[in-house]
């Protein structure tokens, strides 16, 4: 009989161990990233119900020269008024405010601090610095984002889809060998020195191009935003056209159709899982990318779309979301209002890229079932 | 016997991948409306003759072939129209491969990519296609489904199909019988033996007893070289010329 000794068995336990640390680990940092972010976004998300739960019941037998009956009093004159407003009440109960001119003006000034979740994705002020009145509407932000992915993808898609294609079936293998090489060069750029481009060449040629007054534009971050994810798009776009077993090429071309129709009809629909992720990767990196677009796009907060063609002016100035993040953390102090939205724009950011995602997998399940 | 035209003519066909020589130059005949077969074990250049035949074998960037294929006193590899070309060869790979595409767009894709568009008539060429490889009773009601989630032996005779769809002169089938049950096998050879009276056809198999069965005349590679080639009841009889065919044959090794 042959035994294993207890080494090996023992070694062999510990390497699937760590393998398996390894693989839980994604999942617990996920939740860990998720989690804080939440954690520092906590007090804006909740600010407008914090009083509610908590406070009724002891407010009213804490807070002295109040009798119970004259804080239900009180608590009646509100309700009548605003029967939404009980949390308001309770805390002008603690504050011993019982004047009612007092109340009012306090009051509004609670409902201008309140955070109301619908508005700040809905207005486009933003003014997380003003000293009287700040204000955090994040719609300009999110246009920003929107028009900078939507432009760069429709650069990059056809250019990236279309470079993975030729080097992967049209061109010869040496030239195949070198595009490869400087594709992934390409993508070793740092995304400092795109912005940089952006910032300097870019803006040129398109003040001379177009007769813009500023450069830096959506058009701009668009140009360099699709640059950098083309390579993302061509190298995986590419493997996804070499996982193609040959005996396809060959079984088509054997029906002697021509190069192209194969690729068209049998090529393409075999690859297509690989593909679309391949973009939704670019998308990915679109709407993540942070220092190019911080440097190109000009960061001044403007919604690019509207109603009139071509709907999404492309010569104008944006702030994106994630630039927005890179830009202000610096000089938001801890656990202040203007922080905690910041960080509310990241769990923003987390959703957009989290519904990307979803909606890959679907589209993919969807082809996979069909 | 009238000295006819060979429909297919190669002569001292060479092939190496790189430095690995694995035609060492073949040379042989096949008059039309014949069925060819070509026996031999792995290694022996069967699959990459047809390759050279049909002319896929240029995709293969460092495949180097020499000599010369005519068909219909043509030479092929001069030939500028290589679609055209090949669509004069059927070929029938040894491991199915359905296409990506509905069982219907498998045997409609070569018709339609030379521009055959009339509804009435691909759907007639298809069914006759379908029928032809025995396949058409077991899917002649779900031919929307994908070609790739038929069982390996239909998805056999579907490319068995997809072949006849663009009316080949010359049909190859590389050892098309092995994902095939022996039923369906002995059908489809009663339909190779119908297709003979329109076109010729190359029939490589592992199956001796199968090239006994279809063949005229039968060729015996072995490692790249022609051993013999000669009418198929001598090759079988065990009195073929050359000793190592008659081990073959018997089963003496391969």
């Amino acid at each position: 009989m042959l035994h294993r000794s207890k080494g090996k068995v023992l070694r062999e336990a510990i390497i699937e161990w760590l393998i398996r640390i390894c693989g839980i680990s994604a999942v617990v940092f996920v939740f860990a990233i998720f989690f804080f972010v939440f954690w520092e976004a906590k007090g804006q998300i909740f600010s407008g119900k914090v009083n509610i739960n908590t406070a009724t019941a002891t407010a009213l037998t804490k807070v002295e020269g109040i009798d119970n009956a004259l804080a239900d009093k009180i608590v009646a004159q509100r309700a009548q008024i605003d029967p939404k407003k009980r949390n308001t009440v309770n805390w002008l109960l603690e504050e011993k405010v019982i004047d009612l001119e007092q109340f009012f003006e306090i009051e509004s000034q609670i409902k201008a601090k309140e955070f109301s979740f619908w508005k700040f994705l809905t207005t486009e002020k933003w003014y997380p610095a003003s000293e009287t009145n700040p204000r955090y509407g994040v719609f300009a932000l999110i246009a920003g984002t929107v028009s900078v992915s939507i432009l760069s993808m429709l650069i990059a898609v056809p250019f990236g889809l279309g470079s993975a294609l030729f080097i992967s079936e049209f061109c010869s293998p040496k030239l195949k060998e070198t595009l490869k090489i400087v594709i992934e060069l390409l993508a070793a750029i740092p995304s400092v020195v795109w912005g940089f481009i952006g910032l300097t060449i870019m803006n040129q040629l398109i003040m001379q191009i177009f007769g813009a007054p500023i450069g830096i534009t959506v058009l701009n971050g668009a140009i360099i935003l699709g640059l950098m994810s083309v390579p993302i798009i061509v190298s995986i776009g590419e493997d996804a056209l070499q996982a193609v077993p040959d005996s396809y090429r060959e079984a088509a071309i054997g029906l002697g159709v021509t190069r192209w129709q194969m690729v068209y009809k049998v090529l393409l629909p075999a690859a297509k899982n690989g593909l679309l992720a391949a973009v939704l990767l670019g998308i990915g990196r679109a709407i993540g990318e942070t220092m190019a677009v911080l440097l190109a796009t000009g960061h001044s907060v403007n919604n690019p779309f509207d109603g009139t063609f071509p709907f999404l002016h492309a010569l104008e100035s944006v702030k994106t979301l994630t630039a927005t993040i890179a830009a202000e953390m610096g000089e938001a102090p801890r656990d202040s209002d203007h922080y905690q939205v910041l960080f509310i724009i990241g769990i923003l950011l987390f959703t957009l890229t989290f519904i990307v995602n979803l909606s890959a997998d679907l589209i993919v399940k969807g082809i996979r079932n069909k | 016997m009238v000295a006819s035209i060979a429909k297919l003519k190669v002569e001292d066909l060479k092939v190496a991948y790189g430095d690995k020589q694995v035609i060492h130059g073949i040379s042989y005949e096949i008059p039309p409306n014949e069925i060819f077969g070509v026996i031999g074990p792995a290694q022996s250049g069967k699959t990459s003759m047809l390759r050279v035949i049909n002319r896929t074998i240029e995709f293969t960037p460092n495949a180097k072939v020499s000599g010369k294929i005519e068909i219909d006193g043509e030479d092929a590899f001069r030939m500028k129209d290589v679609y055209g070309y090949r669509r004069r060869i059927g070929m029938v790979a040894p491991l199915p491969v359905g296409l990506p595409l509905t069982i219907y767009d498998n045997v409609a894709f070569a018709p339609r990519s030379f521009g055959m568009k009339d509804k009435d008539q691909l759907d007639a060429l298809v069914q006759k296609c379908l029928e032809q490889a025995a396949l058409w009773d077991e899917v002649k009601d779900r031919l929307d489904s994908l070609g790739t989630k038929l069982s390996g032996g239909q998805q056999q005779r579907l490319t068995i199909a997809r072949a006849l769809s663009h009316q080949p002169e010359v049909l190859c089938l590389d050892e098309f019988s092995i994902a095939i049950d022996p039923v369906t096998t002995m059908k489809i050879e009663d339909v190779l033996k119908e297709l003979r009276e329109s076109m010729t056809i190359i029939l490589v198999t592992n199956l001796v007893q199968q090239a006994r069965r279809l063949a005229k005349r039968t060729m015996f590679l072995l490692n790249g070289e022609l051993v013999e080639e000669g009418d198929t009841e001598k090759m079988f009889s065990g009195d073929a010329d050359n000793p190592k065919t008659n081990e073959f044959v018997s089963g003496a090794f391969g």
